[in-house]
C-alpha cells in the first residue's frame, strides 16, 4: 500500500456495496409480486378485515346478490354497507365451535356462558360503533372499513353489471370460484382481449339485444362496438 | 489540458480497490450499482395505485352506489325560479336539468342554471362566518347583530337590502325580524330592474304588479328593446312560450309575427322576423306613437295631445299598428325600458289591443322582479346621510351594482353602524361589511319560491352542506330571537298553503314534484286611462352624441355568477366573445372613431370613464355604444392562474386584474329609477389594445376564397327563407344537395338503428343553454381566454352565428354545430390507429384510450367539431373536480374528443330497458342538449324508426343536411329557418 488511505472513496465503496445488497433483496422481494403492465391476474391483497368468501358464499351458501345487490340495479355490484353484515352478525358474533367451547367451559365452571366475539367481527362492531348485539355505544363514532379493491378497471372503461347478469352470466364467469377463496383474488386477467373474446363467443337471445325491427333470428353475440365499453 | 490528463492517469490506478481480485473496476462497479438501484426502484413501482373501496356504514334504502338519483328542486341561479331536476350520483349533485313538468319553465333551463352545479364545488366559496375580516363563529355574529337590534328598538334605523325575494318563507322571516322595530324597512332592488313596469301598472291598473306575459298566446309580438329570449326577467319561460307560434303550420302556413325594435343587437332581435334599429332611449316615444296609432284604429280619443316627432317614419308606425290591430286579442307589446313613460304607453297599447287577461296577465302576476328602484335610491340617500344603524344585505351586491352617491361605497358603508352581508363570496359589498354570513348553495338547503302568484315551488337539498354555512331564513330567525330550522319554517308556511288536513301527503307531493299550483286570487284592476296617459314622453335630445346602452349578457346577467368559469367561457350568443366585456360600436361608428375590434376606447358619462376594447357589431344603431354589465367583479382575479401554464401561455387576466370592467358606475337614477339605455356619452379612441377572444372567427365552414369556383361563392350552411316563399313551396330556401358523384359506395351505416338528431332553426334562438348542458354532462373543461384565442376551446357543441345583410338590415342566424355522426365519416378513414370507428347503431365512436393525438381527424372533419386536449386541464385535488360526471371518461392530455350523442345516456337507457325486458321507446333517450333546450329545438331519436319524432322532422321538406354534397351522410338534420316576412 502506498500513499494515504482515501477514506472518502472507501466509504463510498462500502455504501455502494451496501446498496447492491439492499437492491438485490428488494428485487427478490418485489419479484414475487411483479405484475406486468395492465394485468393484475391473481391479485389478492390483504384486507383490513379477514372476510372469507369461502365461508360465506361457499360453506354458508349465501347468494352473491344478497350482499352485492347493486349488480342487478346499477353499474357497480357494490360492497355491502355494514348494516347488511349486521342482518346476521347482530346474532352471530363468532364461530359455532367457539360458542360451543365457551358453553362447555361455562358448564364446567358452573357459570352463565359469556358472549364470545371473534377478533375479526370485533372490527365490524368497532366500525359500526355498536356492541355485538347491535346496540350503539354512546360516544363512539362509526368509521367505515377501508377495503382494498381487488377488481380494478382503467378509468376509460365503463363496465356495467346489469346487462351481464341479464344475459344470464354467472358471477363466477368473471370473478372465478369465489366460493372457494379464503382471500378474495382476481381470477381473470380482465384485459380487453379477454372481454372481447367473450363478447364474440357468447351468444345471447336476440330480444336481449333490444333490436326494434327485423330482429335477427336466434342467438347473437354481444356488442363489440368500442362504445359498448369506452365513452 | 495536460493537468487534466495527469489527473486521469492518477485515478486510473486504484491500488486500494477491494474488488480488485474480482476484476471489477470502478466503472463496472458503478454501472452495477446503478443497475441494481435503478432496477429495484423500478420494480417497486410495478403495481398500479392501490384503490380503496369504502362502503357506507349504514346504506340509505334508496341509494345504490353507481346509480343516479334525481330530485326536483328550484333553480336559484336568478330570480326567475325555473323548475329544475338535479342528478345526484352517490350523494353528490353533478347535473342540473329543466323539470319538464314545471308550469313556467316547461323543461328548459338556461346556461346559468346549468352551470350552477359548478358553483356548489367552488373552492373559493365562503364556508364559515367572518367578523371584521377574521374567521368567526355564528354565536359571535349573532351577538353582534343582537346588539345592533337592541339599539334599533330605541329608534335607530334598520334596513334589509335584498334582491328580489319571492320565497314566501324568506319574506315572512324578514317581516318577523322587522316587526316591532320602530324604524325598520325591507328594501328590494334588482340590478336589472323592471321597476317601471310595476310602477306603470300601479298608475294604469291600480296594481303594482309585474304581469305574467303569455307569449304562447301571442300571434303578434312587438318588443321594444326587451331581450325576452335572452336576459329579460324570465327568459326560459318566455322562450318556451314564444316557441308555440314559431313553426309554420296549416294551409296556408301560419306563424306568429315577432318585431323587435332595438338599438343594440340582442339575442331576441337576432331571432325576430323583423328588426328595426332605433336610437337608444327612444322607446317611450315610439311606444307612445304606437298607442296613438292604435287609439286611432280603435276609434277612441288619442291618449296624447301632441307628440314629438318619432325616430322612424309614420308610415312604418302605422303599418306596425295595423299588424297588431289585425290580431288584437292575440297581440302583445313589451318593452325592456326601465322608463315609466315607455311602460305607461306600452300598457295603453296593450289595453287597446285587448291583451290584458290574454297575453298580459295581472292575475297570477309575476314576482320575478320585485325590486323598487325608488326605495333603493332613498336608501342610498339614507346611507349617505349616515342614518342607518344596521344594514343587512342579502342576495345582491349593491357595491358592485349600483352607483354610489358621491362615488364611493367604501365611504357610505363606513357611515352605517353595522353592515351584515349575507353572501357566499367576499364580493364588493361583503368585503366592506363588518359581518359576513355565508349562505349554503341552493342545492344544499331547503327553500321555497313563488315566481308567479299561485305557482309556488320547493327546493330540496341534494347534498349535505359544506362547512358551517347557514340559510338566510335561519339567520333571520336567530336574529329575531326565535331560532328555527329552514325546513321547519318552510313546513309551517306550507301548512297554511296546503291546509292542515292531509298535509303530510300534500307536502310529500310538492317536494317530489318541485312545484304546486293554486288559483291566484284577485282579478286585474280596471284600466285608468287618464293616469296611463299622464306622462308625456320627452322628445329625443338633439345632437348626435353617442348614447350609452348598458345591457346584461345571457351568461353573466348582473354579474352574480362572474366567478363561474363555464359562464365566463360561454361565447356571447351574438358577439361570440368570451371572458370579457367591451364597447360594441356599429361598423360606421367604429370607422368614424378610427378604431377596430380590440382597440381601446374611452366611454365617459358625466365624468365616469371606462376604458374598454372596441367590438365592431353589425346591426347596431350608429350612435349607440353598448357595454355589458356584470363584469369587473371582485373575485375574478382568481382566473389569473386559470389557464394551463406553458411557455407561450398568457394568463386569462393579468395579476390582480378582473375579468372585464364594471360598467355599473355609469348607471344613473333618473326620477328614482335606474336608467340603462340612452344616457349621453362621449366615446373617444384611447390608444392601445386589449385583444378579445372570439369563438367565431375559427372553426369556419366557409369556403376559402382561393378555393371558390366562382368569386364570392359561399356554401349554404345555414338556410333561411320567408314565410311568403314557404307558402309557395315548402322547400323554399332549401334547394337540396348537389348530386355530384360520391367517392363513397353507400353509407356504411346500414344497421338496425341509426341515432339521429334534427335541429329546427326556427326554434333555435342561440341561447346557448345546450352548450353549458353539454359541458356539464360531458366533463368538458373551460380553458381560459388565451387558449380560446388560440382556437383551442373544448366545447363539443358550439353555436355558429351567421350575419346576413339584406335590405331589411342585418339579420342573424344561429346554428348549433356538433359532431354530425357521419355515415361515411371522413375522420375515421384518416385515423392511423383506428381510434374512431362506426358503431352498429350509427354512432361515430371516439375511443380515447386508443387515440394517440395525431389530430388528422380534426383536419379532415368538414364540420370542425373535433376538439383536442392540449393540456391536462383538471387540477389535482381541486374541489371543482367534484362536479365531474362519473358516467363519462375524463380525457387526458393528447387525446381528441367530440360530441358522442351522449352515448352514456344511450347506453344507460338501453340497459335499463333491457333489464325491464322492454324495447326502447322514442323519446326515452334525451341527450343533454335536447333536455335543456327551452324551445325544444333539438330532437333526438332513431331515424330508422318511421314513427319517431326525429324521423318526422327528417321527412319535413324544410330539412337539409349541412355540406350534404360531400356525401359524408351526416346524422344531423337542420330545418330551414322561415322568417315571417314578405321579402328576404
Amino acid at each position: 500500500m502506498n500513499g494515504p488511505v482515501d477514506y472518502k472513496a472507501r466509504s463510498l465503496t462500502v455504501a455502494l456495496a451496501a446498496a447492491i445488497v439492499l437492491s438485490v433483496g428488494l428485487l427478490a422481494r418485489s419479484a414475487m409480486e411483479i405484475n406486468w403492465l395492465g394485468n393484475d391476474e391473481g391479485y389478492a391483497p390483504k384486507q383490513p378485515l379477514a372476510f372469507s368468501h369461502r365461508l360465506h358464499a361457499g360453506e354458508m351458501s349465501i347468494p352473491c346478490l344478497y350482499c352485492h345487490s347493486g349488480a342487478e340495479r346499477s353499474k357497480t355490484a357494490g360492497i355491502p354497507p355494514l348494516n347488511v353484515c349486521m342482518n346476521c352478525h347482530a346474532k352471530v358474533s363468532s364461530s359455532f365451535l367457539a360458542v360451543r367451547a365457551e358453553a362447555a367451559a361455562a358448564e364446567k365452571e358452573k357459570r352463565r356462558p359469556r358472549l364470545v366475539v371473534s377478533e375479526e367481527l370485533r372490527k365490524l362492531y368497532d366500525a359500526l360503533g355498536v356492541d355485538p348485539e347491535g346496540r350503539p355505544i354512546p360516544g363512539k363514532a362509526p368509521t367505515p372499513i377501508r377495503w382494498t379493491r381487488v377488481h380494478n378497471l382503467p378509468d376509460f372503461v365503463v363496465f356495467d353489471h346489469r346487462p351481464h347478469l341479464g344475459a344470464g352470466l354467472a358471477c363466477q364467469t368473471c370473478h372465478g370460484p369465489v366460493e372457494t377463496m379464503e382471500i378474495m383474488r382476481q381470477s381473470a386477467s380482465l384485459s380487453m382481449g379477454w372481454c372481447v373474446n367473450c363478447h364474440r363467443a357468447t351468444k345471447v337471445e336476440a330480444p336481449l339485444l333490444n333490436w326494434p325491427r327485423k330482429a335477427p333470428q336466434g342467438a347473437q353475440h354481444a356488442s363489440v362496438d368500442c362504445k359498448a365499453c369506452h365513452y | 489540458m495536460s493537468e487534466l490528463k495527469g489527473r486521469e492517469q492518477e485515478q486510473a490506478e486504484p491500488s486500494w480497490s477491494p474488488l480488485e481480485d474480482a476484476r471489477v473496476d470502478r466503472r463496472d462497479f458503478l454501472k452495477l450499482a446503478g443497475f441494481f438501484v435503478g432496477a429495484s426502484a423500478l420494480s417497486a413501482c410495478s403495481r398500479g395505485a392501490v384503490n380503496k373501496a369504502i362502503p357506507q356504514i349504514v346504506g340509505p334504502e334508496e341509494l345504490v352506489p353507481g346509480k343516479a338519483l334525481w330530485y326536483a328542486t328550484t333553480c336559484g341561479g336568478c330570480s326567475a325560479g325555473c323548475g329544475a331536476l338535479v342528478k345526484a350520483r352517490d350523494g353528490r349533485p353533478v347535473k342540473l336539468e329543466g323539470n319538464p313538468e314545471h308550469p313556467l319553465s316547461r323543461g328548459g333551463l338556461c346556461p346559468i342554471g346549468q352551470a350552477a352545479v359548478l358553483e356548489l364545488y367552488d373552492s373559493k366559496r365562503l364556508l364559515s362566518p367572518l367578523l371584521r375580516g377574521a374567521a368567526s363563529s355564528w354565536q359571535a355574529v349573532d351577538a353582534e347583530v343582537a346588539g345592533a337590534l337592541r339599539r334599533a328598538r330605541s329608534g335607530a334605523a334598520v334596513r334589509v337590502l335584498t334582491g328580489t325575494i319571492h320565497s314566501p318563507s324568506t319574506r315572512r322571516a324578514i317581516a318577523r325580524l322587522l316587526e316591532g322595530l320602530p324604524d325598520a324597512k325591507h328594501v328590494a332592488y334588482d340590478a336589472l330592474s323592471a321597476c317601471a313596469i310595476r310602477d306603470a301598472h300601479a298608475l294604469s291598473h291600480g296594481r303594482r304588479a309585474l304581469p305574467r306575459y303569455r307569449f304562447e298566446k301571442a300571434r303578434s309580438i312587438v318588443s321594444l328593446d326587451a331581450d325576452f329570449l335572452g336576459t329579460w326577467i324570465s327568459p326560459v319561460e318566455y322562450a318556451a312560450g314564444w316557441r308555440a307560434g314559431r313553426v309554420p303550420l296549416g294551409n296556408p302556413a301560419r306563424m306568429s309575427y315577432h318585431l323587435q325594435l332595438e338599438s343594440r343587437m340582442s339575442l331576441t332581435g337576432a331571432n325576430a322576423d323583423r328588426r328595426i334599429v332605433i336610437p337608444a332611449g327612444s322607446e317611450a316615444l315610439i311606444a307612445a306613437h304606437l298607442a296613438d296609432h292604435l287609439a286611432r284604429r280603435a276609434g277612441v280619443r288619442s291618449p296624447y295631445s301632441s307628440l314629438p316627432k318619432p325616430p322612424l317614419p309614420a308610415a312604418e308606425l302605422a303599418s306596425i299598428a295595423g299588424r297588431l290591430w289585425a290580431e288584437r286579442g292575440e297581440a302583445l307589446v313589451v318593452s325592456g325600458a326601465n322608463d315609466l313613460a315607455a311602460q305607461l304607453a306600452v300598457n295603453h297599447a296593450n289595453e287597446l289591443l285587448g291583451a290584458y287577461g290574454k297575453t298580459v296577465n295581472l292575475r297570477g302576476a309575476s314576482q320575478q322582479r320585485l325590486g323598487d328602484d325608488v326605495a333603493a335610491a332613498e336608501l342610498l340617500e339614507e346611507l349617505e346621510a349616515g342614518k342607518v344603524a344596521l344594514l343587512i344585505v342579502q342576495g345582491c351586491n349593491p357595491a358592485a351594482e349600483l352607483p354610489a352617491p358621491g362615488g364611493s361605497w367604501e365611504r357610505i358603508l363606513s357611515r352605517v353602524g353595522l353592515v351584515v352581508a349575507v353572501s357566499s363570496h367576499l364580493d364588493e359589498t361583503a368585503s366592506k361589511a363588518a359581518a359576513v354570513c355565508p349562505e349554503p348553495h341552493f342545492l344544499e338547503a331547503w327553500s321555497d319560491a313563488e315566481p308567479t302568484v299561485g305557482i309556488a315551488a320547493v327546493a330540496q337539498p341534494a347534498v349535505r352542506p359544506a362547512g358551517s354555512t347557514r340559510p338566510f331564513v335561519e339567520s333571520l330567525a336567530a336574529w329575531a330571537g326565535r331560532p328555527q330550522k329552514a325546513l321547519d319554517q318552510l313546513r309551517s308556511i306550507w301548512r297554511q298553503r296546503l291546509g292542515p288536513a292531509g298535509f303530510e301527503e300534500a307536502w310529500a307531493k310538492v317536494v317530489h314534484d318541485g312545484w304546486h299550483a293554486s288559483t291566484p286570487e284577485k282579478g286585474a284592476g280596471a284600466f285608468n286611462e287618464s293616469a296611463a296617459s299622464s306622462l308625456q314622453p320627452a322628445s329625443l335630445p338633439d345632437g348626435d352624441g353617442f348614447r350609452l346602452v348598458l345591457y346584461p349578457k345571457a351568461a353573466m346577467l348582473e354579474g352574480r355568477h362572474a366567478q363561474n368559469p363555464w359562464l365566463q367561457e360561454l361565447p356571447d350568443p351574438v358577439t361570440k366573445v368570451v371572458w370579457d366585456n367591451y364597447a360594441a360600436l356599429s361598423p360606421a361608428a367604429a370607422k368614424s372613431l378610427g378604431v377596430e375590434t380590440g382597440e381601446l376606447v374611452r366611454v365617459s358619462v358625466g365624468g365616469q370613464t371606462l376604458e374598454l376594447p372596441t367590438l365592431v357589431q353589425p346591426g347596431q344603431h350608429d350612435r349607440a355604444v353598448c357595454v355589458a354589465l356584470g363584469y369587473g367583479r371582485a373575485g375574478t382575479e382568481r382566473f389569473h392562474d386559470f389557464a394551463p401554464r406553458w411557455i407561450s401561455g398568457k394568463p386569462t387576466v393579468a395579476k390582480g386584474e378582473r375579468v372585464g370592467r364594471n360598467a355599473s358606475g355609469q348607471l344613473r337614477f333618473e326620477s328614482g329609477r335606474l336608467v340603462y339605455s340612452g344616457l349621453l356619452a362621449t366615446v373617444e379612441k384611447a390608444g392601445g389594445r386589449r385583444p378579445l377572444a372570439c369563438a367565431q372567427e375559427y372553426h369556419s365552414l366557409a369556403l376559402p376564397t382561393r378555393l371558390a369556383e366562382k368569386p364570392g361563392e359561399s356554401r349554404d350552411i345555414v338556410r333561411e327563407t320567408t314565410l311568403a316563399e314557404y307558402r309557395k313551396s315548402p322547400k323554399a330556401g332549401n334547394p337540396g344537395a348537389h348530386s355530384a358523384a360520391s367517392l363513397w359506395p353507400k353509407s356504411l351505416r346500414e344497421g338496425n338503428r341509426r341515432w339521429a338528431m334534427a335541429v329546427d332553426l326556427n326554434l333555435c334562438t342561440g341561447c346557448s343553454a345546450c352548450v353549458i348542458a353539454c359541458q356539464a354532462e360531458n366533463n368538458i373543461p373551460a380553458v381560459g381566454k388565451d387558449e380560446v384565442g388560440r382556437r383551442r376551446d373544448l366545447q363539443w357543441l358550439r353555436i355558429d352565428r351567421y350575419y346576413a345583410e339584406s335590405e331589411e338590415g342585418v339579420s342573424v342566424l344561429h346554428q348549433p354545430m356538433l359532431c354530425q355522426q357521419c355515415g361515411n365519416a371522413p375522420c375515421e378513414s384518416v385515423c392511423p390507429v383506428v381510434a374512431i370507428s362506426g358503431s352498429e347503431d350509427g354512432l361515430n365512436q371516439q375511443t380515447y384510450n386508443r387515440c394517440v393525438g395525431t389530430r388528422y381527424c380534426a383536419n379532415n372533419c368538414p364540420y370542425k367539431v373535433r376538439r383536442f386536449n392540449w393540456f391536462e386541464y383538471r387540477k389535482a385535488g381541486a374541489a371543482e373536480n367534484l362536479a365531474l360526471n362519473p358516467d363519462v371518461t375524463i380525457r387526458s392530455r393528447g387525446v381528441m374528443e367530440k360530441c358522442s350523442f351522449c352515448v352514456q345516456r344511450i347506453q344507460e337507457a338501453k340497459i335499463e330497458a333491457k333489464s325491464r325486458g322492454e324495447t326502447l321507446k322514442d323519446g326515452q333517450i334525451r341527450p343533454a342538449c335536447q333536455q335543456s333546450c327551452p324551445t325544444q329545438a333539438i330532437v333526438f331519436g332513431d331515424a330508422h324508426d318511421r314513427a319517431s319524432e326525429v324521423a318526422g322532422r327528417m321527412a319535413d321538406p324544410r330539412r337539409y343536411r349541412v355540406l350534404e354534397e360531400l356525401h359524408v351522410d351526416p346524422a344531423v338534420g337542420y330545418l330551414t329557418k322561415v322568417r315571417n316576412r314578405d321579402k328576404a
